[in-house]
């Protein structure tokens, strides 16, 4: 093998060398400026308005609460002194042009599909009826 | 100029020339395992933004939530007006 050969040869192969690590690191570059862009609008706007929502739930599970053990608070006096009241006696009047008078048990027995409870623990307002 | 080379010293240059070929082919062979997990970081990136877009559409909802509280308002003023009607001790 003569000696210019083996210095082309040597010549070809730092070239190929110095190529192939700029290719790569050009390639590297361009995924982790990919990378950085992603992770910068994730961090920056999605984060963000999750944690700007997120800090609602703390400050508004804190009013919830108190309102709601209020509320659960005052409701069994309200539903035990409602239980023992006397449930209405009226006597029934079946008058057709005045349907909206007639005692929850009057609807009750004039539809037997929907029986309706005026009291008790199961109690339910009757659907489509106004109080 | 001609080079007068000793047999041994072209030897060693051809060794030095294989030697260079085989890191060469190494140093591809890394950078090429280097560029593919970049390239996995950068598909679950991606997917995390995904995955937070999606959590911030649900966690967009919390205000609307939230807004129940003003009808817990409206529904203890009804219970104390029950309780009062009542004769209920009203909180």
């Amino acid at each position: 093998m003569s000696t210019g050969l083996l210095v082309t040869l040597s010549v070809v192969e730092i070239v190929a060398l110095v190529a192939v690590l700029a290719l790569f690191v050009m390639l590297i570059t361009h995924r982790l400026r990919s990378i950085t862009n992603t992770l910068g609008q994730v961090s920056g706007g999605t984060i963000s308005a999750i944690q700007g929502d997120v800090f609602l739930v703390g400050a508004g599970a804190a009013i919830l609460n108190r309102k709601l053990n209020a509320i659960a608070g005052a409701l069994p006096a309200i539903a035990e002194k409602a239980e023992s009241l006397p449930s209405p006696q009226t006597p029934a009047k079946a008058s057709p042009q005045t349907p909206a008078r007639t005692s929850p048990q009057t609807r009750a027995k004039a539809s037997p599909q929907a029986p309706a409870k005026t009291s008790g623990s199961g109690w339910r307002p009757a659907v489509g009826s106004s109080s | 100029m001609v080079l007068a080379l000793a047999t041994e010293e072209i030897t060693f240059w051809q060794a030095t020339l294989v030697i260079g070929a085989i890191v060469i082919v190494a140093v591809v062979a890394l950078l090429g395992l280097l560029l593919y997990l970049v390239g996995s970081i950068e598909a679950s990136v991606r997917r995390l933004g995904g995955v937070a877009q999606g959590v911030a559409g649900n966690t967009a909802n919390i205000k609307v939530a939230l807004a129940v509280a003003d009808s817990l308002d409206e529904v203890m003023a009804e219970a104390r007006l029950h309780a009062r009607l009542l004769g209920v001790g009203a909180r």
